[in-house]
């Protein structure tokens, strides 16, 4: 079995997003994705790489000793007083090479499939971790759909699991909402 | 006149469980949920920036 690589959530630099730019726009070219979409969800993301309160702002999801994100994942830190702030997750978009063999109806899905949740995984764990560093109080994840709330419900069931710094979990509207006990 | 004490309803910052637990935690929720609902919640990303917008 293929071995999956290790991932690093981390702040885009200008040369690591014109890496990633370059190659997600070189697999749309090849038929991986529509270009049109990745070109504007590149556009967007160009104007989103440093870090204004209220507004979004997006990481990457490394793999280990690369400078092309695997991932492109968008929080949005919103302060809500001196003493509330929250971390919003609110997406994880695969590169298109990724997405691709995610959504293929051959084995190269069993593999994607895996490395999709490695990144969600990375994904889920470095917002979380940012929250603590940006002294948040709440954690967020949005689902935008029935099924993604779906999803978010039986991540939030093992999440209030975890027995060290225990978290309680609830789903308000449309996000996974996480704070610490 | 009594001293009070006033308490603000102060927000407790958030406190990251090991990254090993959160690890598990993730890995069991995919195999409670299943392959193809995970599947979905990430196809799902791919949709519309302007419901985002309201989200942030």
């Amino acid at each position: 079995m293929a071995k999956l690589p290790l991932f690093k959530f981390k702040a885009f630099t200008t040369e690591s997003f014109q890496t990633t730019s370059v190659a997600w726009t070189a697999e749309a070219l090849a038929g991986k994705a529509f270009p049109s979409d990745v070109e504007q969800l590149i556009s967007w993301a160009a104007d989103h790489l440093e870090p204004i309160v209220g507004k979004s702002v997006v990481y990457g999801i490394f793999p280990d000793n690369s400078k092309v994100a695997d991932a492109i994942c968008e929080v949005v830190v919103t302060r809500l007083s001196s003493r509330s702030k929250w971390v919003k997750m609110l997406r994880v978009r695969l590169r298109p090479k990724i997405d691709e063999a995610l959504n293929s109806v051959d084995d190269s899905s069993n593999f994607a499939m895996r490395e999709a949740l490695a990144i969600f995984m990375n994904a889920t764990i470095g917002v979380l971790q940012f929250g603590e560093s940006e002294n948040a109080s709440t954690i967020k994840v949005y689902g935008r759909t029935r099924q993604q709330l779906d999803f978010l419900r039986f991540l939030g069931i093992e999440l209030e699991k975890v027995k060290t710094n225990p978290m309680k979990v609830t789903i308000e509207g449309r996000f996974l909402v996480v704070k610490s006990i | 006149m009594e001293n009070q004490i006033i308490f603000f309803n102060s927000s407790k910052h958030f406190k990251c469980p090991p990254e090993a637990e959160l690890r598990v935690a993730i890995q069991t929720a995919f195999d409670q949920a299943g392959p193809e609902l995970f599947k979905a919640f990430i196809n799902d990303y791919k949709q519309s920036v302007d419901t985002l917008k309201q989200a942030a």
